[in-house]
């Protein structure tokens, strides 16, 4: 399987969600193993539910997505569980369990390998501590691991956030604006972190950003999303101001994010995806 | 099917605001319809204040008629029947016995103590702690299933639902008698009757704290690759756990009082005792059983208010 190029390819993919709120329309992309993309756009640009798509949260509502050249509809079950923890997954509200100890939290990217005894057990008695403190080590905060969750600041449960993607040591690590909640000077630092990552183990980065600057600066390739389509995807030195303006248009370009974090509740057990 | 049942909530969610309601005839109507139910019960229920007024002085008689209050009941030890030979920690403790005093000790415990009224006091903890914990054990999996957003199927989700709110609707008083039909007079009865009110009602309460969770948690475990009970058990459970404790420490609040009622049906507890007193007009005895009564509940109250802020 690892040597195959294509990571994931999308054909006029499009979300809708209920009747007519149109999230994504007809989304082309073409993303090659280990390659290292960043995706900007305003607020309500359809960011998320493309990271939602891609990690196999949701299915697209038409069009084709096919990962590692196989097409998600007809994974089901344990394949498409077997597919998830191919894909690491980072929040922007972190959606780390809070009342959890860090350890567990981070032993969480474990869960796809471990039997359901397994991994109550760890509950009780954490499974796996060395590769717990490897991962947070990693990170910086290798001394949080027994601390509770909730009691750590949004800079270092954003590392506990990467920590577990450590841990679950995917081939592809999706970051949905994994620094909008961090001062500028730790959001370089975290989005580096990242690039390390990707470039030490060969995996395929996807991270939207907020920060135009923190895209350009870093990454070889930069999508632009607006209104649920591709406006652009090019290398930095290609991007224009006209480009970025036209991107935003209508949208204050900094503006912190005011999305819903309340989304409704997918159920867990009867739909694998939903 | 997944999406079916998505679409839904994505409707509540992502709807306008409703319209703001409209005030008006529609306002007065509600207010005439309100008061005639209120004159059409307070007729029915024969309330009648002349009466009430009439029956203050009878009520300090009553009350006078319990002072002070005789404990003798509680205190005094020839009111326990004590079978002969035996010391209290022999009595009160599992100690190893021969065959012939072990079976004394037993008949004493099984069919004296209980009619005493510290037996029937420890009784009714035991009736409440024992109900309450079963019943723990049957709504905890029962929340799951009710919940929207952890049953495995929605046709599921529907039964266990429809199920839980008829159960619910059964007065626990009523299924004591159900109960104590079934399997005769006693704590087993009103045991049974507090288990499976108060699984309705945790299963229930359970069911609303799981479809609260953040589901941002549940996505995010869910993408590490985990199941069905991995994902139960470290990104649901760690959420609803505080309203677990406090849902399950409130209803063995509330069994200590359904436990010392049930006693009224025969079904084991302190009531039966209390009854007893004021049906014979011992009111001085029936106080002491009372004041019993409230410390009980009082301490009770008080232990799990001390758990509740440990845990929560
Ligand atoms: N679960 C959902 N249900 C209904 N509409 C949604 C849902 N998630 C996102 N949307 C809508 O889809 C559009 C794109 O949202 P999103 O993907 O969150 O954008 P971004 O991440 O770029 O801010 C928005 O208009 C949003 O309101
Ligand atoms: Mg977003």
């Amino acid at each position: 399987m690892n040597d195959l190029q294509q990571q994931y390819r999308l054909e006029e993919v499009r979300k809708v969600f209920g009747r007519h709120q149109i999230a994504l329309d007809g989304i082309d992309l073409n993303v090659q193993r280990g390659e290292k993309l960043a995706l900007i756009g305003p607020s309500g640009a359809g960011k998320t539910t493309l990271f939602r798509l891609l990690n196999c949260t949701l299915r697209p509502t038409t069009g084709k997505l096919w990962l590692d050249d196989c097409d998600v509809e007809s994974l089901h079950g344990k394949r498409l569980r077997a597919m998830r923890r191919q894909i690491g997954t980072i929040y922007q509200q972190h959606n780390l369990v809070q009342r959890l100890k860090v350890v567990h939290n981070v032993l969480a990217g474990q869960l796809g390998r471990w039997s359901t005894p397994r991994s109550l057990m760890s509950l009780a008695k954490p499974a796996d501590l060395g590769l717990a403190h490897k991962a947070l080590e990693q990170v910086g905060i290798a001394d949080k691991i027994f601390e509770r969750t909730d009691e750590l600041s949004g800079g270092q449960q954003q590392r506990v956030a990467i920590a577990r993607v450590l841990v679950q040591d995917p081939e592809v690590i999706l970051a949905d604006e994994p620094v909008s909640s961090v001062d500028p000077t730790l959001a370089s630092t975290i989005v580096r972190l990242l690039i390390d990552i990707s470039e030490s183990t060969r995996k395929t980065l996807i991270v939207s950003l907020h920060s135009v600057d923190l895209a350009l600066a870093y990454f070889p390739r930069v999508i632009g999303i607006s209104h649920g389509s591709i406006t652009f995807d090019l290398s930095p030195d290609k991007i224009s101001e006209a480009m970025l303006e036209g991107l935003y248009a209508g949208n204050d370009r900094e503006q912190p994010a005011t999305e819903a974090v309340n989304e409704p509740a997918s159920p867990i057990a009867y739909p694998s995806i939903s | 099917m997944a999406e079916a049942s998505k679409k839904p909530a994505e409707k509540d969610i992502w709807a306008e605001a409703p319209p703001a309601p409209r005030r008006g005839a529609r306002f007065f109507v509600l207010i005439g319809v309100f008061l005639l139910i209120l004159a059409w019960s307070v007729q029915g229920a024969k309330i009648r204040p002349g009466e009430l007024f009439e029956g203050i002085p009878q009520i300090g008689i009553t009350i006078a008629r319990m002072l002070p209050p005789d404990f003798s009941k509680v205190t005094d030890l020839k009111n326990y029947y004590l079978p002969e030979g035996f010391s209290l920690v022999e009595l009160l403790l599992p100690l190893p016995l021969a065959a012939e005093r072990a079976g004394a000790k037993q008949r004493w415990r099984d069919n004296t103590f209980p009619q005493t009224v510290l037996g029937a006091t420890l009784e009714t903890v035991q009736m409440a702690l024992a109900g309450t914990l079963l019943a723990l054990l049957v709504a905890f999996p029962v929340g799951f299933l009710a919940a929207r957003n952890t049953t495995p199927h929605p046709a599921v989700y529907h039964a266990v639902r429809a199920v839980l709110n008829f159960l619910r609707t059964i007065p626990d008083l009523a299924l004591g008698l159900l109960f104590v039909a079934a399997v005769g007079l006693g704590a087993f009865a009103g045991t049974l009757a507090l288990a499976i009110h108060t699984a309705t009602v945790l299963g229930k309460l359970l069911s609303e704290s799981v479809e609260n969770i953040d589901e941002g948690v549940v996505e995010a475990i869910r993408t590490t690759g985990a199941g069905y009970a991995q994902i139960l058990s470290f990104a649901v459970v760690p959420q609803i756990l505080p309203d677990l404790i406090s849902f399950t420490l409130y209803r063995l609040e509330t069994n200590i009082r359904a436990a010392s009622v049930l006693g009224l049906i025969g079904a084991g507890g302190i009531g039966y005792l209390m009854n007893t007193s004021f049906r014979t007009f011992q009111y001085q005895e029936a106080a002491a059983i009372v004041l019993v009564l409230i410390a009980l509940v009082m301490l009770v109250d008080y232990l799990s208010s001390r758990l509740r802020s440990l845990v929560v």
